[in-house]
C-alpha cells in the first residue's frame, strides 16, 4: 500500500496498482524504494480533487495495458467510454482542477479524458466565450484581429 | 487557472477548421496554433479531417497532411467537382503512390506547385476547369509515366514549356482555353515530340499561340485529334499533317493561316471532322473524295475557287459549310452523282460568288435539313425538285439573281404527303422573282419566317397565308387587309415587299 497526502494534508492509502497509474508517483516510489512508508506529499492537489482522481484510478485499475497498436489507433474527442462520461459530470471548476491534477500527476488517460471533455464543451463556443472561459486577454488591435479573421474566412463563414 | 500549454492540449482535440478560428484568441495562440508541433498533435487527434482543409490550412498542417493514415497510401485522389477553393498544396507531392490526380471542375487558384514533379508515378493529372494561373512548371517534364495531362480552361500563361515534349507515354495533352503565348515550340518540342509516339489527343485551341504549325506534328502517328483553332497561327498548313493517318478530328479554324490546303490530306482516311474556316486558305479540296468517313467539313471559301460537291463516296457527310465574307470569290456549284452525298444534312454555301443555276439534283439530297445558298450570284429559276426535300426546315436562297415564278409545288399536297412539310424558315428575299405569291404556300403549316421582300412579285396576298399559325397573326391579318401594299415586317420575322 502507498500513502499520499494532499495540499490540505489529507492522507490517502491506496494500492500500488492504483498509485502506479500516476507516472509521477510511480517514479517517486522507485526513487525512495519499497521500504519507505513515509507518505508522498502532493502539494499541488487538494484532498477533494485527489479523492476524485483516486476514484478514476480505481475505476480503471483492471484495464488491460494498452496494446502496442493502440498507440497508433486513432482516437478522437468523440471516443469516450460511458463510465468516463459519467465520471466527468462535474462543475467546470472541478473539471479544470482535475485536468491540472492529471497533468501534474502525469496520468495520460485522465488528462486526455479531461481535455476531450472540455474540447467537446467549447466546440460550439465563440472566440469571445472561450477567452472568458480560460481568462485569455485579447492583445490584438482591432486591425490585427480583422486581418486574422480575413485569413480565416474559409473556415469561419460557414 | 489553466496554463496555456493545457489550453493548447484541449484545443488539439477540436477539428482543425475550428482550431483555426481560435487563432484570434490572442497573439500567443495565433502563433502556437500554426506551429508544427501543434499541427501534428491536432491531426493526431483528428485523423480524418475533411480533405478540403488541405487546400487552406497553414503550411505546418500541409506538411502533416500527406502522412495521415487515410491518405498516405492513396493511388488516386478524385476530388473533381467538389467546390474546392484555395491553392494546390505543394505537399501533395509527398504522396509516394499517387497515380491519378483529379482536381478538375473546382475553383482552385494560384500556381501548380513545382513539387508536382516529384510524383513520378503519376499517370493522369487532370486540373481542367479551375482558376489556376502562371506558367506550367518545368518539373512536369519529370512525370515520365504521365499519360493524360489536362490543364485546359484555366488562366495558364507564358510559353508552353519545352519539357512537355519529354513525356514518352503521353496520350492526351489538353492545354486549350488558356492564355498561352508564343509559338508551338518549333525546334525543341518537335524533336522530342517525335518521341511522343503515343500521343492521341493534342488540344491547344483557344490560346494566343502564334508562329507556324510545326511540320514535326506530322510525326505523331497515333494522333486522333488535333485542335489548334482559335489561335494566331500563320503560314501554311504543313503537308506533313497528311501523315496523320489515324486523325479523326482536325480543327485549324480561326487562325491566320494562308496558302493552299495540302493535297496530302487525301491520306487522312479516318478523318470525321475537318474545320478550316476563318483563315485565308486556298485550294479546291479535291482530296475530299478520298475521305470516305468524313462527317463534317467547314471552311471558308477564298479567292478564286471552284466548288466541287461531287460523288466522292462521301457517304457519311452530314454537315458541309463553305462560306466566306470575302469579296473576291467566284465559282459555281458543280453537283454530280448525288447518290453518295445522300447523307448531307446541312449545306451552307452562302456568301460566295457562286454563279450559274441551282442544280436540280439538290432535290435528291433526301436528308437535307438546312439549305443555305444566300448571297451568291445564282440565277435562273428555283428548281421545282427542291419540293422533294421532305425534311427541309430551313431554305434560304436570298440575295441572289433568281428569276421566274415561285414554284407552286413548294406548297403543294401530293397524295396525302405534304411536301416541305417541315419548312420553318423560307427566305427568298432580294432576288428577281416575278409573278404572284402561290396560294399553296398557305399549306406550309410550320412556317414561321417567310421573307419574299425585294422581288418583283405582283398581285394579291393569298388569303390562305392566314392558315399559317406560326406566323404572327396580326401581321398576316394586316397583310390581308392591306391588300396590295408594301409591308416591312415590324418584328423582323415577317417581311414581304411587293413591287
Amino acid at each position: 500500500m502507498v500513502k499520499i497526502t494532499s495540499s490540505d494534508n489529507q492522507e490517502f492509502t491506496i494500492s500500488k496498482e492504483i498509485a502506479n497509474q500516476s507516472v509521477l508517483i510511480k517514479n517517486m516510489l522507485e526513487d525512495v524504494g519499497e521500504s519507505d512508508d513515509q507518505p508522498i506529499p502532493l502539494p499541488n492537489v487538494s484532498g477533494a480533487i485527489l479523492q476524485k482522481v483516486i476514484e478514476y484510478a480505481t475505476m480503471h485499475k483492471d484495464d488491460p495495458p494498452p496494446a502496442p497498436e493502440d498507440e497508433t489507433k486513432l482516437k478522437t474527442s468523440e471516443d469516450i467510454e460511458e463510465r468516463d462520461k459519467e465520471f466527468m459530470q462535474l462543475d467546470q471548476g472541478t473539471m479544470f482542477e482535475i485536468i491540472l491534477a492529471a497533468n501534474y500527476l502525469d496520468m495520460k488517460n485522465l488528462l486526455d479524458l479531461g481535455c476531450k471533455t472540455v474540447a467537446n464543451m467549447i466546440k460550439g463556443k465563440s472566440v469571445e466565450e472561450v477567452r472568458k472561459l480560460f481568462n485569455i486577454v485579447n492583445d490584438f488591435t482591432p486591425e490585427e484581429e480583422e486581418q486574422i479573421r480575413k485569413e480565416n474566412e474559409w473556415c469561419e463563414d460557414r | 487557472m489553466i496554463p496555456t500549454e493545457l489550453i493548447l492540449l484541449i484545443l488539439s482535440w477540436l477539428d482543425p477548421s475550428k482550431v483555426m478560428s481560435f487563432r484570434r484568441l490572442s497573439s500567443t495562440f495565433n502563433t502556437s496554433l500554426v506551429s508544427h508541433h501543434f499541427a501534428k498533435l491536432n491531426l493526431q487527434h483528428n485523423p480524418y479531417p475533411n480533405y478540403r482543409l488541405w487546400f487552406h490550412l497553414p503550411p505546418s498542417y500541409q506538411v502533416a497532411f500527406p502522412r495521415l493514415p487515410y491518405i498516405k497510401d492513396e493511388t488516386m485522389i478524385d476530388w473533381c467537382h467538389s467546390n474546392l477553393t484555395g491553392r494546390i498544396p505543394a505537399s501533395i507531392a509527398a504522396l509516394p503512390n499517387l497515380q491519378l490526380l483529379y482536381l478538375h471542375g473546382n475553383r482552385l487558384s494560384g500556381y501548380i506547385p513545382p513539387e508536382i514533379g516529384q510524383l513520378t508515378g503519376l499517370l493522369q493529372l487532370i486540373l481542367r476547369r479551375n482558376q489556376l494561373a502562371g506558367p506550367i512548371p518545368q518539373s512536369v517534364g519529370n512525370l515520365q509515366q504521365l499519360e493524360i495531362l489536362s490543364l485546359s480552361e484555366n488562366y495558364f500563361s507564358s510559353n508552353i514549356p519545352v519539357e512537355l515534349g519529354h513525356l514518352p507515354n503521353l496520350r492526351t495533352l489538353q492545354l486549350n482555353h488558356n492564355l498561352f503565348e508564343g509559338s508551338i515550340p518549333e525546334r525543341e518540342i518537335p524533336r522530342s515530340l517525335s518521341g511522343l509516339v503515343n500521343l492521341e489527343n493534342l488540344s491547344l485551341h483557344n490560346n494566343k499561340l502564334h508562329g507556324t504549325i510545326p511540320r514535326e506534328l506530322g510525326d505523331l502517328g497515333n494522333l486522333k485529334l488535333l485542335e489548334l483553332y482559335g489561335n494566331k497561327l500563320t503560314g501554311s498548313i504543313p503537308p506533313e499533317l497528311g501523315n496523320l493517318s489515324s486523325l479523326r478530328r482536325l480543327s485549324l479554324k480561326n487562325n491566320m493561316l494562308t496558302g493552299v490546303i495540302p493535297e496530302e490530306f487525301e491520306f487522312l482516311y479516318e478523318l470525321r471532322f475537318l474545320h478550316l474556316q476563318h483563315n485565308a486558305l486556298e485550294g479546291d479540296m479535291s482530296f475530299l473524295p478520298s475521305l470516305s468517313n468524313l462527317e463534317e467539313v467547314q471552311r471558308m471559301l477564298e479567292s478564286t475557287w471552284r466548288l466541287w460537291i461531287q460523288s466522292f463516296g462521301m457517304g457519311n457527310l452530314k454537315i458541309f459549310v463553305i462560306a466566306t465574307t470575302e469579296d473576291d470569290t467566284s465559282g459555281s456549284i458543280v453537283l454530280d452523282a448525288f447518290e453518295s452525298t445522300y447523307n448531307v444534312g446541312f449545306l451552307d454555301l452562302s456568301n460566295n460568288e457562286l454563279s450559274g443555276v441551282i442544280p436540280s439534283e439538290l432535290g435528291s439530297l433526301a436528308h437535307l435539313e438546312v439549305l443555305v445558298l444566300s448571297n451568291n450570284l445564282l440565277g435562273g429559276p428555283i428548281p421545282v425538285s427542291l419540293a422533294k426535300l421532305g425534311g427541309l426546315y430551313r431554305l434560304v436562297l436570298s440575295g441572289n439573281k433568281l428569276e421566274g415564278r415561285l414554284p407552286a409545288a413548294l406548297g403543294q399536297l401530293k397524295s396525302l404527303q405534304q411536301l416541305l412539310s417541315q419548312l420553318v424558315i423560307l427566305d427568298m428575299s432580294r432576288n428577281s422573282l416575278s409573278g404572284t405569291i402561290p396560294s399553296e404556300l398557305g399549306s406550309l403549316l410550320r412556317l414561321s419566317v417567310l421573307r419574299l421582300n425585294n422581288n418583283h412579285l405582283i398581285g394579291e396576298i393569298p388569303v390562305e397565308l392566314t392558315r399559317l399559325r406560326g406566323l404572327n397573326l396580326h401581321e398576316v391579318l394586316a397583310l390581308v387587309l392591306a391588300f396590295v401594299v408594301i409591308l416591312v415586317g415590324v418584328f423582323g420575322f415577317f417581311e414581304m415587299t411587293m413591287t
